[in-house]
């Protein structure tokens, strides 16, 4: 390997290691939900953390907000929290020469890092708000037409549907997260961890390791990464698995699902398959990292039937029946 | 981009490689296919000719172990596949197929991830070995081959069971081929005959259609059967023709009926027994019975010989009424009820066709003599394996025996003196051996017989005492 590539590709992931540092010293434990938050923000994508109250997911939000040194925001989800609170709206101010017009009065949106924290307590509409910004990175208020700041992330926490006042999210918002992660209750160790952290007198603060333009950087070398044909297929193999009238859909997709995954879902496999091989030091993506990614990009497109839901099937068993019938050969 | 030469040279190898080893396991299941093949259609067409049929199983073999060899699974081995096939043998995630795909690209710029990947594939040609990754090792298959080569060579000697062939019709048509040649021979004989006898030109003549036509297999076996004894009889017929009772044509017709017993050999027991049963009737030469369809149920033809064979029809107890010295051709009748032979005799007491006795399959008995009215037959038995004994003094070897009663109406009460009286002379016709092989056949039926061993001496003193002489 030339001197210059390898130089590259050792700052590549000298950098990824600091940034996982660097988060680690706030956010205990849950390496592996660590890394799929970085792999999203390097492949553009937003993610939906799905997990009950108190398990960090908004410092850990706050966290990466702070390590790639972006501009955050973050807004807390509830039930009469209006579009205009999110995006911004147009203001009747007085101008200099006295007259009185109309002046838009930016959002929350406008960060490069948006939290939005319980995502699920408000209403739909309010929810959809989000729609444009994070398909297109602009809003739209009043017929004009306001570009977000790059990059533009949507990390939303939602706490699970089951629980009281919450607003399950409309499939077409569900779909534009590239990941859904699921937070789960540390381990001992991770509790021990917590509690020494939290509840002395010495506060860690995570330092900023990552730039705005090196993020830029690493998202464009993530589209670069070369992927083989017959790699490209097995995604898209697996993307169309997941429907039910699919020849090669397992019996549980037949079964229990209404809906499969998108062709948004292949997007954001691969993309996050690029992310990931890039991340471990691979410069093309393998039929592994698709198996790795296939999770956390498609466990939120799958509509699963009443069927499911009466006999308690969840969609990560589906996934899995589809991996077991797709072998990478 | 362009791919490591190195590399490049490692990946093809590793193709040719796995492309000669799908070649050599489809040569070697093909081998199978053929040998199996050949096993099968070998076994089938050997018990349907008697072992022939060997280039032919060979062929058929050949042609179905082809087919499969061409239709067993082929892949083609790119060097795409070649990477791909090294990428999981070698745990590469994809690497060399990525780099193998996107050298192929013609407007690949080359992005820097894309130079890092052909670096990366580059690095790993040093761990590829065409040889460890594609041994030329025998497929599993193989383990099959050597038996089946082996049931192969066997296979491909005659080594079936004459009896199913026979059965089957391999044999039978050999056997017929072989008798047409007889008749062929025994035509050119009669063609020498000819010129004293030209009316026996197209008796030869027709026997040479019909062995020609046997040979052929257009004329049925029964059929050939049935022409042959036409033409036996038809030779038989010749004595009463213009030469007959002339002394210079004695020999002649000696010769041509010595001809028709030849044929009638060529109509031999094993042809008759392969050929099905004939209804034939009972014409006899010289003494020699031609064997009919009933004959079966008591026992089996004998030899053919000169001397005759058994023959006429017989209903129950195998007594035939053979004319065995008379020359007056009448039949002969059996005294029995039910035993009525229906031989007819048609031939004059030569010295080689006259005075047949038949040869008994039982050797102590051939049969209750028939005291015939007009034909002076003896009792010829059945189908004989050995020959008997003839006795010169009848007189003496048929002495009564005590108890028995006389044709005098005495009863014998000791040991008989002097001659029996003699019938006509016409009508006389010889003892049979019995009497002198009985001790044999009593040693034999004694250790036969299920004889408590205590009581054999008994049985055995009981049988000496009815032998002649033996007796007070």
């Amino acid at each position: 390997m030339a001197a210059e590539s390898r130089d590259e590709v050792l700052e590549v992931q000298e950098t990824l290691s600091r940034v996982r540092r660097e988060i680690g010293k706030v956010f205990v434990g849950h390496a592996s939900l660590v890394d799929e938050m970085l792999v999203a923000l390097m492949a553009g994508g937003h993610v939906l953390l799905e997990g009950v109250p108190g398990l960090g997911k908004t410092l850990l939000v706050r966290t990466i907000g702070k390590v790639l040194d972006l501009s955050f925001a973050r807004i807390q989800f509830t039930p009469d929290l209006m579009p205009a609170d999110i995006i911004g709206t147009n203001v009747l101010v007085q101008s200099a020469a006295g007259e009185r017009v109309f002046q838009f009065q930016r959002g929350p949106i406008f960060a490069n890092l948006l939290l939005a924290d319980e995502i699920n307590r408000a209403t739909p509409k309010t929810q959809s708000a989000l729609l444009e910004a994070m398909q297109e990175n602009r809003v739209t208020v009043g017929g004009q037409t306001y570009e977000l700041p790059l990059p533009f992330f949507v990390l939303a926490t939602q706490n699970p549907i089951e629980m009281e006042g919450t607003y399950p999210l409309p499939e077409a918002q569900v779909d534009r997260f590239m990941f859904k992660l699921q937070v789960t209750t540390p381990g001992l160790d991770d509790m021990r961890a917590i509690i020494d952290r939290t509840t002395t007198g010495i506060t860690p603060e995570a330092g900023t390791v990552l730039s705005r333009a090196q993020l830029t950087g690493l998202q464009r070398l993530v589209r670069d990464v070369p992927i083989a044909s017959h790699v490209r297929d097995y995604a898209i193999q697996l993307v169309l698995a997941t429907h039910p009238d699919n020849d090669r859909a397992p019996e549980s997709v037949r079964k229990y699902v209404r809906f499969g995954a998108s062709p948004r879902g292949a997007q954001s496999l691969v993309l996050a398959a690029k992310a990931w091989a890039l991340m471990v030091g691979r410069f093309n993506v393998s039929r592994e990292d698709m198996k790795r990614m296939f999770y956390p990009a498609l466990r939120h497109r799958i509509l699963l039937n009443f069927e499911a839901e009466a006999e308690g099937v969840s969609v990560d068993t589906v996934l899995a029946d589809v991996l077991a019938a797709m072998p990478a050969e | 981009m362009v791919l490591d030469e190195a590399l490049r040279d490692r990946i093809d190898e590793v193709a040719r490689r796995r492309k000669n080893a799908e070649l050599m396991q489809a040569g070697v299941r093909g081998a199978l296919g053929m040998l199996s093949a050949f096993a099968v259609v070998r076994i089938c067409i050997g018990l349907l000719t008697g072992g022939k049929g060997w280039s032919l199983a060979f062929l058929l073999a050949l042609a179905a172990g082809i087919t499969y060899a061409l239709g067993s699974p082929r892949h083609k081995h790119t060097r795409l596949s070649a990477a791909r096939f090294i990428d999981s043998q070698l745990g590469l995630e994809d690497r060399l197929a990525t780099a193998v795909e996107y050298a192929t690209l013609d407007n690949n710029a080359g992005t820097s991830v894309e130079r890092w990947l052909f670096v990366d594939a580059a690095n790993q040609a040093a761990f590829i070995d065409p040889d460890e990754l594609v041994p030329y090792r025998v497929p599993k298959e193989a383990r099959w081959l050597t038996p089946l080569i082996i049931a192969g060579l066997v296979l491909s000697f005659p080594v079936f069971p004459r009896g199913l062939s026979w059965q089957i019709g391999g044999a039978e048509l050999q056997q017929a081929a072989k008798r047409a040649d007889e008749l062929f021979a025994l035509a050119e004989q009669i063609d020498r005959l000819a010129t004293a006898h030209p009316e026996l030109r197209q008796v030869a003549e027709e026997l040479r259609q019909v062995g020609e036509q046997l040979r052929s297999k257009k004329l049925p076996q029964d059929e050939a059967l049935r022409l042959l004894r036409e033409l036996e009889q038809e030779m038989q017929q010749q004595p009463a023709g213009p030469l007959a009772g002339a002394e210079h044509a004695t020999l002649d017709i000696a010769q041509i009926q010595s001809l028709a017993q030849r044929l009638r050999r060529i109509d031999g027991p094993g042809q008759l027994q392969g050929w099905g049963r004939s209804a034939g009737g009972g014409s006899r030469t010289g003494g020699a019975p031609v064997g009919t369809g009933e004959y079966d149920e008591y026992g089996d033809y004998g030899d053919g010989s000169d001397y005759g064979e058994p023959g006429g029809e017989s209903d129950g107890y195998g007594a035939y009424n053979s004319s065995r010295t008379g020359d007056s051709g009448q039949p002969g009748e059996a005294d029995t009820p039910g035993n009525q032979g229906a031989g007819s005799s048609r031939s004059g007491g030569t010295a080689a066709s006259g005075g047949s006795a038949g040869e008994s399959d039982e050797d102590w008995t051939d049969g209750e003599p028939g005291s015939g009215t007009s034909g002076a037959g003896t009792g010829a038995g059945r189908g004989s394996q050995q020959p008997f004994e003839r006795l010169e003094n009848v007189n003496r070897e048929l002495a009564p025996i005590p108890g028995q009663i006389g044709p005098d109406g005495k009863l014998y009460s000791g040991q008989a003196q002097g001659n029996l009286p003699s019938a006509p002379e016409d009508q006389q016709h010889r003892p049979v051996a019995a009497p002198s092989s009985t001790p044999a056949a009593v040693e034999r039926a004694i250790e036969q017989e299920n004889v408590p061993l205590a009581y054999r001496q008994w049985v055995k003193r009981y049988f000496e005492a009815l032998e002649p002489g033996a007796g007070n």
